[in-house]
């Protein structure tokens, strides 16, 4: 059976996924599981199931319409929403996901995430901001989840996009197949390439593949006349070291004729939630939101290459190149 | 009487200004007022001691001899808090949280402020 | 040198802590500071005044102690009231604060407010109930104020207006359910012909001599032999311009006290010598102004403030309409740039003290007046920028001083509204923006292309008359010409809207205050479809609109007569001219409106009766009906039914936005049918002031899922708090679709802001093409409260309602509203910072 295209969510007035006021649209699906991911609800591809915790009043209701007794019996609200309770309302390994527990929940503690639609129906969408593009440079940018993992579709919204007129920024992370990335290009105005590590074995383990794909394909890249933008999440404890910026920086200098500029992300953990929404134990939850002003340093590093570099990715920022020779 | 006539008189009572007794003494229950009772609803709109019984209906006269006690009806009574209720049956006294007898001799004071801490 | 270094690093540190009342104490100078603090908080806070303030008693006795004395003159009343103005004037104590250089103030002494007893009994009565404000000793000053109420009951304006007005009506206006106000012509507030006043062709001394001749003239023709209508009328406006002639010449003497107590203090008490020479100059400037023009940028302050004090001793004035960079922006050329008089940082201490003198300002007003208008004493709402008459950009360097000065006093009153249109340069641009970071809430923006066209659509105002307009209050524009400017705008005009839809289920009784004030509309369980609700409706809304109207209609044709104003009229040309008093509607354009408190309430509300009981058939009306007369108790599910699963204003959804143009529609047609006294039209204007929290006990349950004491919509077209859910763009979205020039007088949109999206150059690149979008989308109004760490904290209470200014991460899938309590204080945290 031919798996839809979910979208997990449209976001209006993004400021920092390309230049301008922007609509950010997430499809569900990703080949990598990055350990600091802060969109899980993107990484299968099929509709899930979040039970917010802090909205169930433990009636019950669930529980009786469940077929695969996959729902816990209730317990009093206070406790299953204390810190650190170990309680989740769905036995995702029994659970089937039929949904008739979000039908039959009247609190919205169960709700689906993942909704079919349309390419037309995104646009439709997105190009209700027109009046914001068109006064800002911006536009829509398509992400997720993993764009390329569906080719098609992903094609079909950045060409539905671009006969309306609407500036189009593809959020990916590079790993697929050369081809595939290719032939979304032509309605692509501006790649946001995501770079998490430079080495391909700390990259696998940390994001289950490796990066040899991804680097040949940003190679590839600057050969096109796309521009590109570098995004790469700093996490805390995988690539934050003066080392990897270092080698980064090298890197990507080879390519900075292309590269417009380099966005340094610092780590958050406000999805943790979202993962406790899905039963998903965070081994990140306790690590500290980073202080954006510690990046100045490394993105420092990038403009001493010639790169320009910000700390957030603002899609106001006026990046001029760094002047060094 | 008209139902024109009635409004007017029931009306003036509240839109025609009183002199005020030179002598009276602001301080201390003095007698039984509108404004200690339950049942009246002061007007959040104003400081000048307007409101409205939620118990009797237009028509009634609390200062009548015998008072007229109209309960049937859609319109409210209308009434000042400072109105001598000491003649009417359906007076309820009502909690009153001042003990310094403050709230006593200024009804429409302390009552305003409660209405507003209430809604926090 | 390392002071100088100090003081700047502490103040860049408290930008940077985003402290910006700290900030701007270091930074102002030290006059700035001084008098910043000199002054008492005037506004109310809950209805109350702060501690120490007072009602002015003196004004109170020399007012009733002339009105005694004249009570056997022969003098027509204008002319007594003239008198009585005059002697105030002359007798009320004056006082000069230290290192001001600008004089004038209501009250007698700084913590006093000014106490009109002449206007309304039911004011009076609450001086009486309100032990706070009676100067001490209490139980004295309550005789005092009680013998003074009693001479005044029967003899105030309103006391003798009220015989003139339908009871039936009046009551309905007074019992607060349906408006705002009451319908006075001395207590509403005055718009100015500002172009005859204070464009430097004249002053005082000029316009008495003008009244001079034309008095010698007309008494001469009517003591020539005949006689016929004119000459009747004739004589009443030998009256009105003695009276006028009065009131300036009181004007002109009070401003010789001033001159006098300066040069008193200086030669006798002043041990400064540049304090000396500073309160020389006050003497010669109260000395030249107001009876001359003025020659200089102190002197056109003065002679402002002096206008504004007379005004407000004739009137109890409850804004001030005015376009401060525009007419006194040539004498700040005149001192900075071209004779160099001044320096900036000289220059800026005047602004800055003009400024303050506004701020310090303060009435005696109602309960239900300090409560709708929380913190502070009236809409001081300045007018900045825009275009002059043949439509060039008006900005000046007075311009951005005003902006500069203001981030220095941070007061909360005045306010500035900036007249924004297509040439506006960067730099004036950017001074708006720095002004809306630092957290002042102002200014706020007027799309001037929009605004000159619905004043001309509505009123006719002739295309450079309207372009000369001011704020007359918060947001409804006025010219500042001949015909142009409306002379008393009286609040009265002010309707609680959420009134009209909770009328359709009660057939017009009001339970709250258990009268019957609307339309007497059918059951509402007799409704077969959606069109017949929306005729109620409809029946409604121009049944409570007409109540206020006709009650300022009348006010306003009897007030030339009954409560007439020589002083204003005596500073406009039309009165000049033609010897009516200034409030005459034959004189004037008519610049009417009805502000239209708690109006997104119904579109919600129609939207929800639409889909919950017509389309999905979900309740019948009847159940509705009963649910909203329970105030929803016991019916929580169905509650939420209404509040969540029916769409909402602000979401860019055709679906309910197609009601709000359909309400305004409606009342847009209504306003042509409503003529003032002038003729012209009587448009709404949807918005606030702080109406949302003194009606919340007064409106009951809605079907947008309100109860009764819920706290009811921020007001104007903003969307009620947390029903936005699709973010500010399509907030935006909606407010565009209506048709800012036809479809109302004005409308107000409040957004937040937060300290992220302002952040360093790029938060200023995101705010322009904000505004440019809001340019496009034709929206006449927007306002931006910026949130700090307060206002955020609170958010955790209601954290739907704070949605749209959390930080932005990119990326980011976000969700701020189920999310526990610790990851909201982490992002709060992060929000507050102005990290990105």
């Amino acid at each position: 059976m031919k798996q839809e295209v979910l979208v997990s969510d449209i976001q209006k007035f993004a400021v920092n996924d390309g230049p301008g006021i922007r609509t950010l649209v997430f499809l569900k699906g990703c080949p990598m599981r990055c350990a600091w991911c802060h969109n899980p609800e993107t990484q299968a591809p099929f509709p899930e199931i979040y039970w917010k915790f802090r909205l169930c009043v433990q009636c019950g209701a669930c529980m009786d319409v469940c077929p695969k007794n996959a729902i816990l019996p209730p317990i009093s609200p206070k406790d299953a929403q204390s810190e650190g309770s170990a309680y989740h309302k769905i036995l995702r390994d029994k659970c089937d996901r039929c949904l008739a527990c979000v039908e039959a929940c009247r609190y919205d503690a169960l709700t689906v995430v993942g909704k079919s639609m349309t390419a037309d129906e995104i646009i439709d969408e997105v190009e209700k901001d027109r009046p914001f593009y068109k006064n800002s440079g911006g536009g829509l940018t398509l992400s997720g989840g993993e764009p390329t993992c569906h080719p098609d579709f992903a094609a079909q919204i950045l060409q539905a996009a671009k006969q309306r007129g609407i500036h189009t920024c593809l959020d990916t992370n590079g790993f697929c197949e050369w081809d595939v990335l290719e032939k979304m290009l032509e309605n692509v105005d501006l790649a946001l390439f995501d770079l998490k590590h430079t080495d391909a074995a700390i990259h696998k383990q940390h994001t289950g593949v490796g990066n040899e794909k991804i680097l040949e394909n940003l190679a590839r890249l600057s050969e096109t006349d796309v521009d590109i933008w570098i995004r790469i999440p700093v996490v805390p404890g995988f690539n934050d070291s003066k080392a990897f910026h270092t080698h980064a920086a090298e890197f990507l200098s080879r390519f900075k004729n292309q590269i417009s500029r380099v966005d340094l992300l610092p780590f958050h953990n406000w999805c943790q939630d979202k993962y406790g929404w899905l039963g998903i134990d965070w081994p990140l939850k306790d690590t500290e939101a980073t202080d954006p002003s510690f990046l100045e340093i490394p993105a420092d590093m990038y403009r001493e290459k010639g790169l320009a570099a910000t700390v957030g990715g603002s899609g106001f920022e006026k990046t001029a190149k760094w002047a060094s020779g | 009487m008209s139902r024109r006539d009635e409004k007017r008189q029931a009306y003036a009572s509240q839109l025609v200004p009183q002199k005020q007794n030179l002598d009276a003494d602001k301080k201390g229950a003095a007698h039984l007022v509108c404004g200690l009772c339950k049942h009246y609803l002061e007007t959040s709109w104003s400081a000048d001691g307007r409101g409205s019984c939620s118990i009797l209906k237009f028509g009634s006269n609390i200062s009548a001899n015998p008072p007229v006690y109209v309960l049937e009806g859609k319109e409210g009574f209308l009434t000042k808090t400072l109105s001598d209720a000491s003649a009417c049956k359906q007076f309820e006294k009502m909690q009153l949280i001042d003990k310094d007898g403050y709230e006593c001799s200024d009804p429409v004071y302390r009552r305003t402020l409660r209405q507003l801490q209430e809604k926090e | 040198m390392a002071q100088a270094a100090l003081k700047d690093t502490s103040v860049k540190e408290f930008e940077k802590k985003q402290e910006w009342w700290w900030a701007a104490e270091k930074k102002r100078s030290k006059r700035l500071d001084y008098l910043r603090k000199a002054i008492w908080k005037k506004g109310a806070i809950g209805g109350l005044y702060a501690p120490g303030v007072k009602v002015d008693l003196e004004r109170a006795q020399l007012h009733t102690q002339k009105a005694k004395e004249m009570e056997m003159s022969p003098d027509a009343y204008v002319i007594k009231f003239a008198k009585m103005f005059a002697h105030i004037l002359d007798n009320k104590t004056i006082f000069i604060t230290d290192h001001a250089q600008l004089v004038g103030y209501t009250g007698s002494l700084p913590h006093t407010m000014g106490w009109d007893p002449s206007a309304a009994s039911i004011l009076n009565e609450e001086a009486f109930n309100d032990p706070t404000a009676i100067p001490d000793p209490v139980d004295v000053n309550q005789k005092v104020i009680r013998e003074i109420n009693n001479y005044w009951i029967g003899k105030t304006d309103l006391d003798k207006m009220m015989p003139v007005f339908d009871m039936e009506d009046l009551m309905k206006m007074l019992s607060g359910s349906i408006g705002w106000g009451v319908p006075l012509a001395r207590g509403g507030y005055s718009s100015k012909d500002y172009e005859y006043i204070m464009t430097g062709k004249r002053a005082f001394a000029a316009i008495i001599d003008e009244l001079d001749r034309k008095i010698d003239e007309v008494d001469e023709e009517v003591h020539q032999p005949g006689a016929n209508a004119e000459i009747s009328k004739a004589y009443d406006k030998l009256n009105n311009w003695d009276a006028m002639k009065i009131t300036l010449e009181a004007g002109i003497r009070i401003a010789k006290r001033y001159a006098r107590l300066a040069r008193i203090i200086a030669e006798n008490f002043e041990e400064d010598p540049k304090r000396k020479e500073e309160l020389l100059k006050i003497a010669q400037t109260c000395e030249r102004v107001p009876a001359h023009p003025p020659r200089n940028l102190q002197e056109s302050f003065q002679y402002d403030i002096f206008i504004q004090m007379m005004s407000r001793t004739e009137a109890i004035e409850g804004a001030w309409p005015s376009r401060p960079d525009y007419y006194h922006g040539p004498y700040y050329d005149k001192d900075v740039n071209i004779d160099k008089t001044l320096t900036r940082e000289e220059a800026l201490d005047l602004v800055g003290e003009f400024i303050i003198r506004a701020a310090e300002v303060c009435q005696f007003k109602p309960k239900w007046t300090r409560e709708g208008l929380q913190g502070i004493d009236g809409t001081w709402v300045w007018t900045i920028g825009g275009v002059d008459r043949n439509g060039k950009d008006a900005c000046n360097d007075l311009t951005v001083a005003l902006m500069q000065a203001a981030r220095l006093v941070r007061v909360a009153n005045p306010t500035l509204s900036f007249r924004w249109h297509p040439k506006v340069k960067d730099e004036v641009m950017r001074e708006i923006f720095e002004c809306n970071r630092q957290g002042l809430g102002y200014p706020n923006m007027r799309n001037d292309p929009i605004l000159v066209a619905n004043t001309m659509h509505w009123y006719g105002h002739p295309i450079e008359e309207a372009r000369l307009w001011a704020n007359q209050a918060c947001l409804s524009p006025c010219p500042t010409t001949k015909h142009g400017f409306q002379p008393m705008r009286m609040a009265n005009a002010t309707a609680n809207c959420a009134k009209i839809i909770e009328y359709v289920f009660t057939s017009g009784f009001d339970p709250v205050v258990n009268m019957q004030v609307g339309a007497e509309t059918p059951d509402v369980a007799t409704f077969k479809n959606f069109e017949e609700f929306f005729a109620a409706w409809t029946l409604q809304m121009q049944t409570i609109f007409s109540i206020l109207v006709r009650a300022v209609n009348r006010a306003r044709t009897l007030a030339p007569t009954m409560t007439p104003r020589p002083f204003l009229s005596g500073v406009s040309e039309r009165s000049i001219e033609s010897g009516l008093d200034t409030l005459d509607p034959s004189i004037e354009r008519g610049n009417s409106w009805i502000t239209a408190f708690t109006w997104v309430e119904n579109v919600d509300s129609l939207a929800a009766v639409k889909k919950l009981v017509f389309e999905d058939k979900k309740y019948t009306l009847a159940q509705l009906k009963e649910a909203l007369a329970k105030n929803w108790e016991g019916l929580e599910e169905m509650r939420l039914d209404f509040v969540k699963n029916a769409p909402k204003w602000g979401n860019d959804d055709d679906y309910v936005d197609d009601i709000m143009l359909r309400c305004l529609d409606e009342a847009a047609k209504f306003s042509k049918v409503l003529k003032d006294p002038s003729g012209n039209n009587w448009p709404i204007l949807p918005e606030n002031v702080s109406g949302n929290i003194h009606y919340a006990n007064i409106v009951g349950a809605l079907p947008n899922g309100r109860r009764l004491g819920d706290a009811l919509y921020d007001g104007g077209i903003s969307p009620g708090p947390g029903l936005d859910k699709k973010g500010p763009t399509a907030v935006l979205k909606s407010c565009g679709k209506i048709d800012h020039i036809t479809g109302g007088r004005a409308f107000l949109l409040n957004q937040r802001l937060s300290p992220t999206q302002l952040a360093g150059e790029k938060g200023y690149q995101l705010w322009s093409s904000y505004i440019r979008t809001w340019a496009d989308l034709g929206i006449d109004h927007i306002q931006f409260n910026m949130v700090d760490d307060a206002t955020l904290r609170s958010a955790q209470k209601d954290p739907e309602k704070y949605q749209e200014v959390i930080v932005r991460v990119a990326g980011y899938s976000a969700h701020f509203v189920d999310v526990s309590r610790k990851t909201q204080d982490n992002i709060i945290q992060r929000t507050v910072q102005g990290l990105g």
